[in-house]
C-alpha cells in the first residue's frame, strides 16, 4: 500500500510538474524595447473613425532667389525678380453635410514681397480658389459632382499626356517656385459623375464655357479672380473608364475641346516586387505647337493678325500622339526612382528649336513673339521639345530618421541640357517641416533648356500644419 | 496488485487529462495553428479599424501617425483587401493607399493624383502597418514546427510567461514579403506573442510582439503591437489597435477610382 501510493504521489507529482509552466529562459531580444514604451500609457485615441469634417491647413513661408545668366541669345520679356518672399494660407476642408451630402472646398492666399512689387501693391496679394465643390452620393455607387474641381487623369508623373483639364490650371507661371507648382492648381468649373462598379469606374464631366478666353498672365490678376478665362474658356466633354484586367489596370479616355477629340489611354503593370511599369498615350488632330500658341495670341489680342515668324517647319495640321512610358523602382533603402520617357509629336524638334534660337538672335524683334510660344507651352504643362526624359528620386528617411532627399530632372536627350532639382525636406514635429530647393540649369546658351534667363534658384521654405 | 494497478492507472489517465486540460490538443498541424492565430488578429467579416502608430527613436516618442484601414477578405484569395487612409498627422491627412494584393495605389489629396506602386514601395509609408496587421500569414507562408510539438515558453512583452508553440514561417507565395519567420503562438488560446522575421540574407528585419488583449468584435485581440526595427536599432514603433467596427465594404472601393472619395464616416 506504501508503495503504492508512492507510485501514485510520484506519477501525479510527475504529470503536474509537467502541465506546470517551466520558467521561461531570458528572452534576449525584449531588451531591445526600450522602458518607455512598456510604461507609456495607452496612447490618446484622438482619430476617432467618426467625424463629420476633415481639413489640413497650413501656413508656408517660401524665400525664393534667382541667380540669372547674362548671356542669353534671345532676349526674354518682362523682368524675372531676383528675389521673392511667399506667405501662403492654405486650406483643404471637407465637410460630410449629410451621409450623402459632402462640400469640399480647397484654397490658397498668398501673399508677396519681391523685386518691383511693393508690399502695398495690388499684385502683393493673390487667392487661388482651387475647389469648391458639392458631392452627393447616390444609391449603388453613383456620385455626382458639381462646382470647380481638380479633375487629374493620367499615371506617369513628370508628363500626362492623358491629363485633359490640365492646360491652364498652373498658378505659378510668374514665379517658378517649384515647391508649389506640382499641388497648386485650378480646379475647372463642371459638372462630374462616376459610377463605380465591383472592378471598373465610369466617370463623365462637362465643363462648360464661362468665359472667353483670357490671355496669358504677365500682370497679377485682382486678389479673387476666380480667372475662369483659364480654366473655362472652352466647352469641354469627357469620358473615361477604368477596369482591372491581368494586373493592369488601364484606363481609356475621350474627350472633346475646341482644339477636337482627343482619345487617350493608359495602364500599369507590376513587373516584380519592386517595379511599376506604366504607359500613357494621347492622340488628336491638332497644329503644331507655335500655330496653336499664334492662334491662341491672335485670339487673346497678344500677336498680330498678320501671319509672325513660325519656328518650326510643319504647320499643318495632323494626328498628333503624346507618349509618356515610365517605370519606378524602389530599393528596401526607401529610395524610389523614376524614370520616363515622353514623346510630345507637336512639340519642337532639335531643327525646329535651332530655328527658333537663329530666328530670336537675327531678328532680335521678333524674340517676344517667339517667347510667347514657349511661354504657351508652359501654360498648357505640355513640353517644348518632342522627346524629354525625366528622372525622380525620392529617398525618405535618407541618413536620419524623417531627413526625406529628392531629386527631379527633365533632361532634352538631342542637346543634353537639363533642369534638374534638388530638394530636402525635414519634419522636425507634427506640425513643422522645413525644406530646402535648389534648381540650376544645365547646358549652354544655344540649348533648350540653357536658354533661360535663370541659371540657378534656391526656395527655402518653412511650412507649419495648424 | 490488481487494485494497485487500476489506481495506478487511474492515476496516469489524471496525469493525462490534467496535462490535456492544461494544454491544446497536440495533434494540430503546424499550419493548422498559424491559421488560428491569423483568425485572432483579423475578423473574418469587413471591419474597419484605428491604427494609432506611435515612432520611438532612442527610448523617445518622436512621431505619431493614425490610420484608418478598410478590411475586408478576399473571398477567392482568403488575402485581406485593405484601403488605409491617414488620418493624423496634419501633412498627411487625406493620404490614401489602396492594397489588393499587387494592385496598389497611393493617392494624395493635394495634387490630386494617383500613383501605381509596387509591393516594395507599399512599406515605405506607415500605411504599410494596415497590412502588416492583417497579413495573413497562413496564406503566404508554410509552417513547421520548430523544436517539440509541445513548445516551450517565452516571455511575453509584458514580461509574462506564455506556453507557446513555436513556429517557422517559409514563404508559399510570392507575395510574401519576408524570407523566413520565426512565430509564437500561445497554446490554447492561439494568440500570436512574437514574431521575428528574416531578409533573404538571414538578417533579422524586424521584432513584433503582440500585446494588451482586449475583446474586440467578439473576440480577444491585440491592443497593441510593438514592433522593433532591427536593422534601425535605435527604432521602435507601437501600433495600438482600436475602434474596431464591423462595416459593409462594398468590392467597388477596392479600385484606383474610388480612393478620392475613401473618407472617415
Amino acid at each position: 500500500m506504501r508503495q503504492f501510493a508512492a507510485t501514485t504521489a510520484l506519477l501525479l507529482f510527475s504529470a503536474c510538474a509537467h502541465a506546470a509552466e517551466p520558467p521561461a529562459s531570458p528572452d534576449p531580444d525584449l531588451a531591445t524595447i526600450p522602458q518607455a514604451v512598456l510604461s507609456a500609457p495607452t496612447p490618446t485615441r484622438s482619430a476617432a473613425p467618426v467625424a463629420s469634417s476633415d481639413s489640413r491647413i497650413f501656413l508656408e513661408s517660401a524665400l525664393t532667389s534667382w541667380s540669372m545668366q547674362n548671356n542669353i541669345l534671345v532676349p526674354a520679356p518682362g523682368v524675372q525678380p531676383t528675389l521673392q518672399e511667399r506667405l501662403s494660407l492654405d486650406i483643404l476642408q471637407s465637410e460630410i453635410v449629410t451621409p450623402m451630402l459632402r462640400f469640399s472646398f480647397s484654397d490658397r492666399l498668398n501673399a508677396f514681397a519681391q523685386d518691383g512689387v511693393a508690399l502695398s501693391s495690388s499684385e502683393s496679394l493673390r487667392n487661388d480658389l482651387r475647389e469648391a465643390f458639392a458631392s452627393i452620393e447616390m444609391p449603388s455607387q453613383t456620385f455626382i459632382e458639381v462646382g470647380r474641381i481638380v479633375l487629374r487623369n493620367g499615371t506617369a508623373l513628370g508628363y500626362n499626356p492623358t491629363d485633359f483639364f490640365r492646360p491652364r490650371t498652373e498658378v505659378n507661371l510668374a514665379s517658378i517656385d517649384p515647391s508649389a507648382s506640382r499641388e497648386n492648381r485650378l480646379g475647372v468649373l463642371m459638372v462630374q459623375g462616376q459610377k463605380l462598379f465591383d472592378s471598373a469606374a465610369v466617370t463623365v464631366a462637362f465643363a462648360p464655357e464661362v468665359q472667353h478666353a483670357s490671355p496669358l498672365v504677365t500682370v497679377a490678376p485682382a486678389l479673387f479672380d476666380p480667372r475662369f478665362g483659364q480654366t473655362n474658356s472652352s466647352t469641354r466633354f469627357l469620358g473615361s473608364v477604368d477596369f482591372k484586367v491581368a494586373g493592369l489596370n488601364p484606363q481609356i479616355l475621350v474627350c472633346q475641346d475646341e482644339i477636337g477629340t482627343h482619345f487617350g489611354a493608359d495602364l500599369s503593370y507590376v513587373v516584380s516586387n519592386s517595379v511599376v511599369g506604366y504607359a500613357e498615350w494621347s492622340g488628336c488632330d491638332s497644329g503644331t505647337l507655335s500655330r496653336r500658341a499664334i492662334s491662341f495670341g491672335q485670339l487673346t489680342g497678344k500677336l498680330p493678325t498678320e501671319i509672325p515668324l513660325i519656328p518650326q517647319s510643319s504647320i499643318g495640321t495632323q494626328f498628333q500622339n503624346d507618349v509618356a512610358v515610365g517605370a519606378s523602382w524602389t530599393s528596401s533603402y526607401r529610395l524610389t526612382l523614376n524614370l520616363e520617357l515622353h514623346y510630345h509629336q507637336s512639340g519642337f524638334t532639335q531643327t525646329d528649336f535651332d530655328r527658333w534660337i537663329n530666328l530670336g538672335r537675327s531678328n532680335r524683334l521678333a524674340a517676344q513673339e517667339l517667347w510667347f510660344i514657349r511661354e504657351y507651352a508652359m501654360d498648357q504643362q505640355e513640353p517644348l521639345i518632342q522627346r524629354q526624359v525625366f528622372v525622380r528620386v525620392d529617398w525618405q528617411d535618407a541618413f536620419v530618421q524623417y531627413l526625406n532627399l529628392g531629386l527631379v530632372s527633365f533632361v532634352n536627350p538631342f542637346d543634353g541640357s537639363s533642369l534638374t532639382q534638388l530638394s530636402a525636406q525635414y519634419t522636425i514635429s507634427k506640425r513643422w517641416t522645413l525644406g530646402m530647393y535648389v534648381g540650376h540649369i544645365f547646358g549652354g546658351p544655344k540649348t533648350e533648356k540653357g536658354s533661360v534667363p535663370w541659371s540657378t534658384n534656391a526656395v527655402f521654405q518653412i511650412v507649419r500644419y495648424l | 496488485m490488481k487494485m494497485n494497478t487500476k489506481l495506478v492507472c487511474a492515476a496516469l489517465a489524471c496525469a493525462i487529462c490534467c496535462r490535456g486540460f492544461a494544454s491544446s490538443p497536440s495533434d494540430l498541424t503546424a499550419q493548422e495553428i498559424i491559421a488560428r492565430s491569423d483568425e485572432v488578429r483579423n475578423p473574418k467579416k469587413p471591419f474597419q479599424v484605428t491604427l494609432q502608430l506611435t515612432e520611438y527613436i532612442d527610448g523617445s516618442a518622436r512621431n505619431e501617425t493614425a490610420l484608418t484601414v478598410y478590411s475586408k477578405l478576399g473571398v477567392a484569395e482568403e488575402k485581406f483587401r485593405n484601403l488605409v487612409r491617414y488620418a493624423d498627422p496634419p501633412r498627411d491627412r487625406g493620404k490614401s493607399v489602396l492594397m489588393d494584393g499587387t494592385l496598389m495605389w497611393f493617392y494624395d489629396p493635394s495634387s490630386k493624383a494617383s500613383v501605381r506602386i509596387s509591393p516594395e514601395q507599399r512599406l515605405v509609408g506607415q500605411a504599410s502597418q494596415g497590412d502588416v496587421i492583417t497579413v495573413n500569414l497562413a496564406r503566404d507562408y508554410t509552417a513547421h514546427f520548430l523544436g517539440s510539438t509541445e513548445g516551450e515558453t517565452i516571455q511575453d512583452a509584458d514580461r509574462v510567461t506564455r506556453s507557446c508553440w513555436h513556429l517557422e514561417l517559409t514563404p508559399r507565395t510570392t507575395e510574401a514579403v519576408y524570407a523566413k519567420a520565426e512565430y509564437w503562438v500561445e497554446r490554447n488560446s492561439f494568440h500570436p506573442i512574437k514574431g521575428k522575421f528574416y531578409s533573404d540574407s538571414g538578417r533579422v528585419l524586424k521584432i513584433a510582439y503582440y500585446h494588451r488583449y482586449e475583446k474586440q468584435l467578439g473576440a480577444d485581440r491585440p491592443g497593441e503591437t510593438i514592433i522593433v526595427d532591427a536593422v534601425n536599432a535605435k527604432l521602435v514603433t507601437t501600433i495600438d489597435s482600436h475602434g474596431y467596427r464591423e462595416v459593409d465594404i462594398p468590392d467597388s472601393w477596392y479600385q484606383r477610382g474610388y480612393l478620392p472619395r475613401l473618407k472617415i464616416d
